[in-house]
């Protein structure tokens, strides 16, 4: 096996992070390099995370150092090595073959006054080869499956013209083979990178006088191109990985421009481009972090994994000071990468429900009212068109943020729930199998439910099934929740408060568990929540805080290991507030921002702590805005390289980062990838969309 | 606090004959007695004695805004949202206009 496509990755000091499927695991490999930072680390292909398997070699003064470090082991494996190379303030070139305990190199060699290729071999560097064209640079560097080298490079700029070269030992010429993949043309061509696709080779370089990123690839050894991905002004590192997705060959280049990171994909039938948002490093420059280098890699047909670094400082009144650097890694779907609108729509109501199913597509339900009023209810898939549910519902324009609700079972069956006035109920529809069955009104031990704004739905792996709800007792209103595990028979308990059950949410203990845990008003001046221990029934209500002017509720809970967490937002109209459940009993509560906003929604991140989306209410531009605890927004943050490294289960400390993603009409609806990244739908002016970020 | 079921008729069903009893919880997901209910909160905010001033002048516009969007809703259900955002709109543009001015240089 050879190292398919995987670019090695320049980093500023030697940490490893890797994801084994459930956390993130960290090793440091070296530390002190933040005045020395040039350091490349070459990993094997990866099997579930980043950096697997790898190698890391690191400049120290006149040496390059380097050491194999094994994840499985927890530990550097083998004594470190070491050979001759004059300093230069860019990486070495560097990567392995699988199994193999000898690196490959790309550096400057002081003997031969040139850039050069070399193989460990016992002791040293052997095979040393000249590579003639290259300019004093890095060289991205590969091995192919016939463990010869192929590398890209840089020619020295003259007269404001450089190109980029493909050099590769063909096993035949005692001479590298050259050839020229972009340039002869006068331009500047920089930022050169490699991925290999079998033996074929793609490269991707920038171009400084046309302002675009090309990509060339080969088939069959023949060079094809150049496709441009991206027009911009600057561009100050980029990365390109390759994959063949049957017979379709998909191209990603990560390009970083000053603070924005751009994701670049060409396909078969055509370019993408997408601004990659990533979470801010200060509340003060929302979505704005610091970036140094960036790396993209394909894991398989669906997702890539994106690493970027950013400068971090302590205090930063000392900006730029002596930065500190960290790695930031994430994973995302290709496909999410494009933000989802669903445009066209008419007058779409303004509540959104969201639920992910175990791939992260996500399905939502919306209501639209057209000229005549009539009001229809559809859910849409992540990757469909809308499923009209109900024509014409009859509703009255129900402005709510629940007033339909979607789950999915681990089955894949789509659970709905809604009010539908042309029955005057509260009515539920399920897909099953693939094919909707007939919608059918609920029940409650009072008789029928009438339909209601007020309503949200929890359903558990396997079809186990809540519905909380207001409806109508006596001469007040009162919370009232359904159970049932087969949509058949069902069980009721309703909660004893007069003027209950407004804005009520409902959630399941984790993702797949059973509906434990729900919210719901009084009088919006009063916030309750319910759990049960035992379905159906045996829902307990308890206060979670008196006397607070609030509306639009929603609650999510998670376990960790044998910690767990229930947390509730909700809109105070000035405030976006929230509030955690102690384990002692009662409530703690915060404010999570004071200003106005509406259509709270919250979930739970590995760490159990709370993420959520909102409106911010901005006078003439209402904004969605997202917020996430401050390590788990900065990702893996390493903090200070000479320091001790951090321990990976250390409950993370910090704050909410807030940051603003999208003009935003109305109502949103959260929920958590399983890396933690954010999956919201919301509504814009006659759309619904579907956005996430990494 | 007595927790009162209505009609508290559980019908449990065939697909429910054997209830679900969701053991191994954390504490934090068990339920309480309502006896030990602590409702006492801890508010926890980070804002400057001006930005405070400033919330706590426009407060009163919020409240307002819901009590009239609740009573609109009484007498026209489902116009909650139609009152109160509109409404919420100028307290917030009061909101924002006090708190840029406690950011302003001196």
């Amino acid at each position: 096996m050879g190292i398919s496509g995987v670019k090695p990755a320049r980093l500023w000091h030697s940490h490893t992070w890797w994801w084994d499927d459930d956390a993130w695991q960290h090793v440091e490999v070296v530390r002190g390099l933040a005045q020395n930072p040039w350091t490349t680390a070459a990993t094997l292909p990866l099997v579930s995370g980043v950096q697997r398997d790898l190698v890391h070699a690191w400049r120290d003064d006149d040496e390059v150092t380097w050491q194999l470090f094994d994840p499985g082991e927890e530990e550097m494996t083998g004594a470190r090595s070491s050979f001759d190379a004059v300093h230069r303030p860019y990486p070495v070139g560097l990567a392995i073959r699988s199994g193999d305990t000898s690196p490959a190199f790309t550096y400057f060699d002081a003997g031969e006054d040139a850039m050069v290729y070399g193989r460990w071999d016992d002791g040293e560097v052997v095979g040393v080869t000249v590579l003639p064209p290259c300019d004093d640079a890095y060289a991205p560097l590969e091995l192919r499956a016939d463990d010869l080298f192929s590398t890209v490079c840089p020619t020295p700029l003259v007269e404001g013209s450089r190109d980029i070269y493909y050099v590769f030992d063909d096993g035949v010429d005692p001479d590298p083979v050259e050839f020229r993949v972009f340039g002869n043309d006068g331009d500047d061509w920089k930022h050169p990178d490699l991925a290999l696709v079998g033996d074929d080779a793609v490269v991707a370089a920038f171009n400084d006088d046309d302002n675009e990123v090309v990509v060339r690839w080969q088939e069959a050894g023949v060079w094809q191109g150049a496709a441009t991905v991206l027009y911009y002004e600057q561009i100050d590192d980029l990365a390109v990985d390759a994959r063949l997705v049957g017979e379709d060959l998909i191209i990603s280049v990560i390009a970083r421009a000053e603070d924005a990171i751009w994701y670049l994909e060409k396909y078969p039938g055509g370019t993408r481009q997408r601004r990659v948002d990533l979470h801010p490093e200060d509340i003060s420059s929302p979505c704005v972090p610091m970036l140094n280098n960036v790396d993209i890699h394909l894991q398989n047909a669906d997702d890539a994994w994106l690493s970027w670094q950013v400068y971090y400082t302590a205090n930063a009144s000392t900006w730029p000071g002596d930065p500190l650097v960290s790695d930031r890694f994430t994973s995302f779907r290709r496909a999410d990468l494009g933000d989802h609108e669903e445009v066209g729509l008419t007058r779409p109501h303004n509540g959104t429900a969201l639920v992910l199913e175990d791939d992260g597509d996500g399905w939502t339900c919306f209501y639209t009212e057209d000229e005549n009023d009539d009001i229809s209810l559809y859910v849409q898939h992540r990757d469909g068109g809308p499923i009209l549910i109900e024509a014409d519902t009859g509703a009255p324009s129900l402005i709510y943020p629940r007033s339909c609700e979607v789950g999915v079972d681990a089955e894949d069956n789509v659970h709905v729930v809604y009010g539908s006035t042309t029955t005057n109920h509260l009515r539920y529809r399920m897909r099953v199998d693939g094919v909707w069955e007939a919608a059918f009104d609920l029940e409650d031990s009072n008789g029928d439910v009438p339909a209601t704004p007020h309503v949200a739905l929890a359903v558990a792996w396997d079809g186990t099934s809540s519905v909380v709800y207001q409806r109508p007792l006596s001469t007040s209103m009162y919370a009232c929740v359904l159970d049932t595990a087969d949509q058949e028979t069902w069980t009721t308990t309703c909660f004893t408060e007069s003027g209950g059950g407004t804005y009520p949410d409902i959630t399941t203990v984790d993702v797949g568990g059973y509906p434990q845990a729900l919210v719901y008003g009084v009088n919006s001046s009063q916030i309750r929540a319910a759990f049960t221990s035992t379905l159906p029934g045996g829902w307990t209500s308890e206060l979670v805080i008196n006397n607070e002017t609030s509306f639009d509720y929603s609650i999510a809970s998670r376990t960790a290991g044998t910690n767990g967490a229930v947390v509730v937002a909700w809109s105070t109209g000035g405030s976006i507030r929230w509030a955690s459940r102690k384990t002692t009993g009662g409530w703690d509560i915060y404010t999570l921002e004071s200003a106005a906003g509406e259509y709270p929604s919250v979930a739970l991140d590995a760490w159990l702590k709370p993420a959520f989306s909102w409106t911010r209410m901005i006078a003439g531009q209402d904004r969605l805005r997202f917020a996430s605890w401050e390590p788990h927004a900065k990702k893996r943050d390493l903090g200070d390289p000479l320091a001790a490294p951090p321990v990976p289960s250390e409950p993370p400390e910090g704050r909410f980062v807030l940051c603003d993603l999208k003009d935003s009409d109305y109502g949103t609806a959260l929920e958590l990838d399983v890396h933690g990244n954010p999956r919201i739908t919301y509504r814009r002016t006659n759309a619904v969309a579907f956005t996430t970020r990494p | 606090m007595m927790r009162f079921v209505f009609s508290a008729c559980l019908l449990a069903g065939p697909a429910f004959a054997d209830p679900i009893v969701l053991e191994g919880l954390p504490p934090a997901l068990q339920p309480r007695d309502p006896q030990t209910e602590q409702p006492a909160p801890t508010l926890v905010e980070e804002r400057s004695p001006c930005e405070q001033t400033c919330d706590a002048s426009v407060a009163a516009c919020f409240t307002a805004c819901v009590t009239a969007a609740e009573e609109a809703d009484e007498a026209s259900p489902g116009s909650f949202r139609d009152t109160l955002t509109p409404c919420q709109r100028p307290c917030s543009a009061a909101q924002a206009t006090c708190r840029a001015a406690c950011e302003a240089p001196r």
